[in-house]
């Protein structure tokens, strides 16, 4: 770990959080794919000053070696990443073919829900004094 | 007394259950349950009045001192006989007062539970216990308001009801929450014994368990929901007002106030303000109103102030004459209340300026009111006469000119009164159409139910003896008071009863003097009606609450993914981000890196900063690749070749990916109009958060990494040099038989969504 390689990270975040918070498909994923090499970093990090690479070979001191486990972790993680990202590709790309844009769209039912305003009921002062007697 | 409350469960589950072939029935079956009440009453009555408390313990989870401790004592069984025969008389009359409905059913079955649940609620000796029963009427007494659904007016007040009085009960379980903390024990018997002494934290605890109380006795300033509450069937009405529900908060500040006059030095000034306020607003608004039924509701809310300031008050000569009108008021009033149903029942309104000439058709119903309305006047040789006597004489003793303001307030009461009675059985006004009952005088519990009562109160008006023996013994058992007051026919010529007689005297002048007191009362109202009224304080918090949740919901829920995400993203950092500076921000020993970082530092930012501008797709897709690469040039700087190798080649992969649907799309982004603050502000707080975080968390390290042992183990268990290796396909294989899981997932989902547009394609070209 180091000062440099965290703010890297960090920039990482913050410029794929941008990217996110847009409404453009690819820019949501490109956003998401920032964010996920930021946040390997962040874990390989994590492991410590690092090291001599962790393979065991004749003359290497296992005290010297890098932290091993995070770099497992980070090995799958960049896999699963890949994974993720080809099927938002193929979700972005059939959405555009299907609607003609790129763009998310607000949500129609959430939008009508906002709008909505309750009414308020005044009490009718001349009501009826007979119950209703089933 | 466990066997009572099942057979009130047993009853209501049942009566529900076969509301079809029952009807209007259910009630009579129901009534077994008072019934029941009433047989272990005078079983078991006699010793409790004795001084020897009832008591019953069931293990509910006995682990968590969850016991449902019973324990009737002589002034809980004041309570339960007020319950009881209210409530068989209440319950048989609702059995002729409905037509024959279904739906009549499961309200008998609501108004069992309801009595059930003050059946517990009065025995329980446990405050969480207590606390259950006082919820369950609240919901029960909700399901009885609010019967009449189809009625706006009814909904509005059942919900009204169940708000205050629900409300009421968080403020009241917290009270007791606290209260049982503090003195180590829930056992009420056992707090009374050994009562918390006084501290801010106690003060605020008896406030929490006052508002509980107020709350549910309708008392100033929550009144409001009681004349409300009218909406319901009449039968529930006279059940709610006469002996159960607003009784509840009766009952609680008078078992508890012997514990909190000890804590709280306030408690008795602020009860008997609390009190008196009620009295007199209650009795006031029963002058204004022709509604019979709200008329005697204002009543009820006056007698409920007199009755809060007596027992709350916690001194025995006082508790004495409110024990006392309590009885008095439960018969009355249920009978009354029973008056104006069967009124209603027969002329089809309530309105007391239409009703006329029902003195003539319905005499037994006149002359019944006439006692009753007796009794609530206070007229000499009635229990209410009797029972308030005991209450002045108390009052008189207390000093303080305490009974100038309760003889003011029963001027206000023999007003109404009369007016309750004129408007009920004289003439109606003019310019009113007139109402009278079509068809002969019922001859059923329409008539006789309201009979017994009234014949009761009467019995005890002439024999005072047979009720003050129960008085008495629940003063002792409370206060361990003997002889705090007495009940007697005829007082003897005692202050007392010069201010009775005052009170009496001028009500009856003014009642004589009616359109006196009319014009006063419109002055009156019609100048405070521009003062905030209780109702209209619940009815515009009510719609701010709305307008505000509309207001917040409308914000957040505003359809908008962005903002949906943003918000998401801003409280996953700033609640993790409040702990972190509460404990501090220290890099520790973190190096700065050397130049090889530095250069691949460089690169990254400078290729992720041009990200945000471009608007050309593909450009934008190589800086993610060259993104990509300076992250695996900085994994081998860190010591990680293997991830080094897989990140070059995976980012090249998804590349090509990118170009196989870049092809399809528009060569540049439409660019974003909109709330770039926003995603700005929102950006440099995750940044900023992942930056401190990562400081903090990196140089707090404290164990040694589990990993030494991979290290150590991977050669002889493994036969694996490579380490990360070894992981992957052996210590961890499982993980790594996950991450194939997922890909396999993944390139199905891929195949479904992209084969059938290449298919399209093929077909069409």
């Amino acid at each position: 770990m180091s000062l440099i390689s965290l703010a890297v990270a960090a920039i990482l975040f913050g410029v794929g959080t941008y990217l996110i918070l847009q409404r453009a498909l690819s820019r949501i994923i490109i956003g998401l794919g920032l964010v996920s090499h930021g946040a390997n970093l962040l874990i390989v990090l994590g492991g410590g000053f690092g090291g001599v690479p962790p393979i065991l070979s004749d003359g290497v001191d296992p005290a010297a070696v890098a932290d091993p486990l995070p770099q497992a972790m980070v090995l799958t993680a960049i896999v699963i990443t890949f994974g993720v990202t080809a099927l938002l590709l193929a979700l972005a790309l059939r959405s555009y073919l299907l609607t003609g844009t790129d763009e998310v769209e607000d949500d129609p039912e959430d939008r009508r829900v906002a709008r909505e305003v309750h009414p308020v009921v005044e009490p009718d002062p001349d009501e009826d004094m007979h119950e209703v007697v089933a | 007394m466990f066997l009572v409350l099942l057979i009130h469960a047993a009853l209501a589950l049942g009566v529900v259950a076969a509301r079809s072939r029952l009807g209007r029935s259910s009630f009579a079956v129901g009534a077994f349950g008072p019934l029941s009440l009433l047989v272990w009453l005078i079983t078991n009555g006699r010793s409790i009045a004795d001084g020897i408390p009832h008591r019953e313990t069931i293990g509910w989870v006995p682990s968590l001192d969850l016991v449902l401790d019973l324990r009737v004592d002589a002034y809980a069984l004041v309570f339960l006989y007020v319950i009881a025969v209210a409530g068989i008389c209440i319950l048989l009359y609702a059995a002729r007062y409905f037509g024959s409905d279904p739906k009549v059913g499961t309200f008998a079955g609501t108004m069992v539970l309801f009595g059930g649940a003050m059946v517990g609620l009065v025995a329980a000796d446990h405050l969480l216990a207590m606390f259950l029963f006082w919820e369950l009427t609240t919901i029960t007494s909700y399901l009885l308001i609010g019967y009449s659904d189809q009625q706006e007016s009814a909904r509005s007040a059942a919900l009204h009801a169940a708000m205050v009085t629900g409300g009421g009960g968080l403020a009241l379980l917290a009270g007791m929450v606290m209260i049982g903390t503090e003195s180590g024990t829930f056992t009420i018997s056992e707090i009374l014994a050994n009562p918390p002494s006084g501290s801010a934290k106690m003060g605020i605890a008896w406030a929490l368990v006052l508002i509980g109380a107020v709350t549910k006795s309708a008392q100033f300033p929550f009144h409001g929901w009681l004349p409300g509450a009218m909406a319901a069937p009449t039968p529930a009405s006279a059940y709610l007002h006469s002996a159960t529900m607003v009784k509840a908060g009766i009952f609680l500040v008078g078992r508890l106030a012997p514990a909190a006059l000890m804590a709280a030095t306030w408690w008795q000034p602020t009860v008997l303000s609390i009190g008196f306020v009620t009295m007199i607003i209650g009795g006031w608004q029963a002058l204004r109103q022709n509604d019979l039924k709200l008329l005697l509701a204002y009543g009820t809310v006056s007698q409920l102030g007199f009755l809060f300031l007596l027992v709350g008050s916690g001194e025995a000569k006082l508790l004495y004459g409110g024990l006392a009108l309590l009885v008095a008021h439960a018969l009355f009033k249920a009978t009354l209340f029973m008056v104006v149903g069967t009124i209603d029942h027969e002329a089809g309104t309530r309105d007391l300026r239409r009703l006329s000439g029902l003195r003539t058709s319905l005499p037994a119903v006149f002359w019944v009111a006439v006692l009753a309305a007796a009794s609530m006047a206070a007229l000499p040789l009635t229990f209410g006469f009797v029972a308030k006597e005991a209450a002045f004489d108390g009052l008189v003793k207390s000093g303080g000119g305490l009974v100038a303001l309760a003889s003011f307030a029963s001027i206000l009461t023999v007003v109404y009164t009369g007016r309750f009675l004129i408007g009920a059985f004289g003439r109606h006004h003019p310019g009113h159409e007139p109402a009278t009952p079509l068809g002969p005088a019922p001859r059923n519990a329409l008539v006789w139910a309201p009979i017994v009562l009234a014949a009761a109160a009467a019995v005890l008006g002439l024999v005072p003896g047979l009720v003050a023996p129960a008085i008495d013994a629940a003063v002792v058992a409370s206060r361990a008071t003997a002889k705090a007051g007495k009940l007697v026919l005829w007082p003897g010529l005692v202050p007392a009863l010069g201010w009775s007689m005052v009170s009496l005297v001028i009500g009856s002048v003014l009642l004589w003097q009616n359109a006196l007191v009319q014009r006063a009362t419109d002055i009156v109202g019609s100048a405070s009606r521009r003062l905030p009224s209780a109702d209209g304080a619940f009815r515009r918090s009510v719609a701010g609450l709305l307008s505000f949740a509309d207001r917040s919901s409308g914000l957040i829920q505003s359809g908008s993914l962005p903002r949906y995400i943003a918000i998401i993203l801003l409280v996953a950092v700033f609640v993790p981000a409040t702990a972190l500076f509460r404990g501090g921000i220290s890099g520790g020993s973190m190096p700065v890196g050397g130049l090889l970082e530095a250069i691949l530092g460089l690169l990254i930012v400078g290729a992720a900063a041009t990200l945000l501008f471009t608007t050309r797709r593909f450009a934008a897709v190589l800086l993610l690749g060259g993104v990509g690469y300076g992250v695996a040039g900085l994994f081998a700087v860190f010591g990680g070749p293997d991830l080094s190798l897989t990140q070059l080649l995976v980012e090249t992969l998804v590349v090509a990916l990118f170009a196989l649907v870049l092809r399809y799309l528009p060569a540049t982004f439409t660019p974003a109009r909109f709330e770039r603050t926003m995603r700005l502000v929102v950006a440099v707080a995750v940044a900023a958060f992942v930056f401190l975080g990562g400081l903090v968390a990196f140089s707090s390290r404290q164990a040694a990494p589990v990993s030494d042992r991979y290290v150590e183990l991977s050669v002889p268990e493994a036969q694996g040099a490579n380490v990360v290796n070894v992981i992957l396909v052996d210590f961890r294989g499982f993980d790594t038989l996950g991450e194939i899981t997922v890909l396999a997932i993944a390139t199905l989902g891929v195949s479904g969504l992209v084969l059938p547009i290449v298919r399209s394609r093929r077909e069409s070209p």
